[in-house]
Parts: structure tokens; sequence; C-alpha cells
């Protein structure tokens, strides 16, 4: 992951997505509360408060947005867009405030490099796990008389397109 | 109702909880349908991974998947809520929005292939909840598990938002009780039954581990108190995380004990099946509260 971050990149995304949500007015987002309600992590974790979120980007808080922890807490179970009355909901915007995150070459959860080169290698996260049965001893998928499991067929074309997005995370 | 399915293997239902694709295989053959392997499938590409970093493009390689399915003409079947829910997810959107079809069929065509709209895509449950399969399921109950309390565990992509997922009601689910009570078993309500188990966010930070630690105690301690001898699911990711954060209580002191299974385990039991060919004998929890009651 880039330590270098993009500065002038994080002025301009947040200068771009302030003009965007600028105009966000009660119509859009009333601060009704009912996403706050349906979120299952905002009830355990403090400092996590989908509604406030949105109140956040409304009032151009970029710079400390994008930064925010807070942005990579949101476990995308889509509560809140199944209650949103506007259909907007946090995390559409918490998913747009992470891609640019990304871009500007801000901190982002170190298992998304270790899941992501599982993917590029095989098309899934990791290699099919041993199971541990009770009695001890491990089974791989071949002991218990299951397939094995093959990812794509052109691995090199499927990594193509998945290297292309790393890449243009990266500040590049 | 179709007799084959394309089988999508899923990263946590194939690659880590292998126990559970055993019961899977092994019900399905007893109900007499047919489960193709297809290769070429791929993570589905949830919306806390590629979706996080690169909207468009982590759309694309979840509907690729739609796109090889679209070959086999079969209906796809996933074993996790979650696949099930990003999949769905993956169609709504691009049957409902042609401009961001057309960019996602730009960058599928780098792998040769074109999202054309038309696969159908069903979970475990979808297929079982089903006007025609219902009938044919009670038939094939030998052995009613009349002395078991189940607390049935929703959780969320199965069924929510309901505009992708179109399974239940979103505020009121009921499928699961049903499918539960079919085998006999009493489903239990209980506070936490459309609770999260935070799986989705769990790989990505310290943060998501410990709410998902806090809301296994909810969720686990909620159904043991209304008497539940298991909790079922329809979702091995749920499994997986309901499983560890009993572990990790243990450490703490908190013992629950609480066997988290899939419906199709439950299924299996009732239609006559052995434990060890649904694999129970390879999970983290102890089935004994279970098979006691067997």
């Amino acid at each position: 992951m880039s330590s270098d971050v993009d500065q002038r990149e994080v002025e301009f995304i947040s200068l771009m997505l302030q003009k965007s949500v600028g105009e966000m007015h009660a119509e859009v987002c009333d601060q009704c509360g009912k996403c706050s309600s349906a979120c299952p992590v905002s009830k355990e974790i403090e400092g996590f408060n989908p509604r406030q979120l949105i109140a956040r980007v409304a009032l151009g808080k970029m710079d400390e947005l994008l930064a925010d922890e807070a942005i990579w807490t949101c476990t995308t179970c889509l509560k809140c867009r199944e209650r949103c009355p506007e259909e907007i909901s946090p995390y559409d915007v918490i998913l747009v405030l992470r891609n640019l995150a990304y871009r500007a070459g801000l901190n982002y959860p170190g298992g998304y490099d270790d899941f992501i080169n599982g993917i590029l290698e095989r098309g899934f996260i990791s290699e099919p796990q041993e199971v541990r049965a009770r009695g001890g001893g491990k089974l791989s998928r071949g002991a218990l008389g299951l397939p094995g499991v093959k990812g794509p067929k052109d691995m090199g074309v499927f990594r193509g397109i998945v290297e292309k997005i790393i890449e243009a995370g990266k500040g590049n | 109702m179709s007799s084959e399915y394309a089988l999508f293997p899923g990263c946590v239902a194939s690659v880590r909880e292998i126990g559970y694709e055993v019961a899977i295989r092994n019900v399905f053959k007893a109900l007499g349908i047919t489960l193709r392997k297809v290769e070429d499938f791929s993570c589905c590409q949830p919306a806390c991974l590629v979706h996080s970093i690169d909207y468009v493009k982590g759309l694309a390689l979840t509907s690729r998947n739609l796109a090889v399915a679209e070959e086999t003409s079969l209906p796809m079947l996933t074993l996790c809520s979650s696949c099930y829910g990003n999949l769905s997810r993956a169609k709504h959107l691009l049957d409902e929005n042609s401009d961001l079809k057309d960019e996602v069929n730009g960058l599928l065509a780098k792998a040769g292939r074109k999202y054309r709209g038309g696969v159908k895509i069903e979970h475990v449950v979808t297929v079982l909840h089903d006007e025609s399969m219902l009938p044919y399921l009670e038939k094939k109950i030998s052995n009613p598990l009349s002395k078991l309390k189940a607390a049935p565990f929703y959780g969320c992509h199965i069924f929510m938002p309901a505009k992708y997922s179109k399974f239940d009601d979103p505020e009121f689910p009921h499928k699961l009780d049903e499918l539960i009570e079919i085998t006999g078993a009493e489903s239990l309500d209980y506070n936490e039954k459309t609770s999260c188990c935070i799986g989705c966010g769990s790989f990505f930070g310290e943060v998501s581990e410990e709410a998902s630690v806090l809301l296994s105690e909810k969720i686990i301690g909620s159904a043991k108190e209304k008497g539940a001898d298991c909790v079922v699911t329809t979702c091995p990711f749920c499994i997986m995380q309901l499983e560890i954060g009993q572990i990790k209580l243990r450490e703490q002191g908190k013992d629950f004990g609480v066997p988290v299974i899939h419906y199709v385990d439950l299924l299996g039991l009732s239609m006559g099946l052995k434990p060890e060919e649904l694999g129970l004998d390879l999970r983290r929890i102890n089935m004994e509260p279970v098979v006691s009651r067997l």
C-alpha cells in the first residue's frame, strides 16, 4: 500500500464531492435516523453512526471522513438500504467514500490486500482449507469425497481485469 | 422448480467450511436434484471486497459469474446467503440500469463474456421453500425432530434488501421458521433472529472483529435463553462467525456451547440421514445438544 498520500488528490476529490452533495437537502436526506436504528454495528461500536456519517458528507467534512476508520467499519449488511425511505442509504455513500479514499492513497485495512491477492492467484479468496474432524486429524475436500474447486479457466485474462483495479487505486 | 442446477461454490462454503458442502450434496442427492459442476466460477465479489476499492470493476467480477452461468442454461444454486445476495444485487443493478450494464459488459468483453440477463439465481432455501417443493419435502420426513428446539437465524443477505433478494418479508420474515417446522422441530421466536453476524465486515479489521464477538454473545445468548438446542441458519458465513464467536467468548470465560447448523443439516437429520453423512462431526461446536434429541 502506498504510503504517499496524494494531498492534491484528496483536496480535489473533497471539493468535487462537496459540490455534488452540497445540494443535499431535506428531501434527499432528512436525517430521519431509520438507517441508524437498523444498523447492527452502530449498536455495538461507538463512533459508527450511519445517520451522522451522511450529515458529515452534506456538511463537506470530506478530509476527515476519507481518513476515518469508520468508513471501513461498515459490514455491508445492507439493512440501512432496506430501511432508507429515500433509497440512498449510508451503505451507498460509504462505498463511494471507500473508493475515493483508496484512489487518494489513504489508509485501508490490510485484509483487503490478502483477499484480493488470493483472488488474483486462483479466483477465490484462498486455497480450499482442510477441516478438523472432532475425532482428530484433518480432512481435505478429496478425503471427504468432494470434487476439486477450480477458478476461472483463463486466469491470465481474469487477472488482467483485477490488476487494473489495484493499479488504478494506488495513485497511478 | 428444476431438477438440475449449476452449483456455485462460493469462497466460504467450498473453500473454508467444506463440512457443510457434504451435507448439501447428500441431502440434494436424497431429493433427486442434480448439482452440476461448472468450472470457471470465481468469488462472487461481495460489496465488502473489490467493490469497496472500485465499484464498477467489483460489479464486473460479480457479473462475470452470472455470464458464466448463462452459458450453461441452468439456474444457479448458491450455498451461501452472501453469494445469493451479491449475485442478486448485481443482476438487479444491471437489469435496471442500461448504462451500468454497458459499462460492465465493456469490461466483461475483455474476458470474452457478456451479461445478457435471464439467469435465475437460487439459494438452497429458495429452492426448498417453493410451492411445488414443499409437499414433496413433507413426504420425505421419515424422522420428525419433535424433541428439538431450533432458533432460526435469518442474518442479512438472504432476505434484505427485498428489492434484490426477493425471498421473504424484509420486516417479518417467516420462511425459515416454516422450513424448520416441516422437519418437526419447534422454531423459536427470539430477539436477535434478524440480527447480523458481521461476517462480511469481520475480515477487515479489529473493530469489526470486536463487533462480531459482541453480536455473537447477543444472538447466541438470546437463543439460549429461549431454550434453543441449536441455531439454524442459511449461510456458512453466519455458521463460521457464530461458532468462532462462541470460541472467543469461551476464552473470556463465557461458555455457551450452542451448535450452529445450516438448514440442510436439520432437513437431512429429519430425512433419516446420519450425522456423519451431514459432516456434523466436522464442526467447531459439539453437536451433542442436537444429536441427543434425535
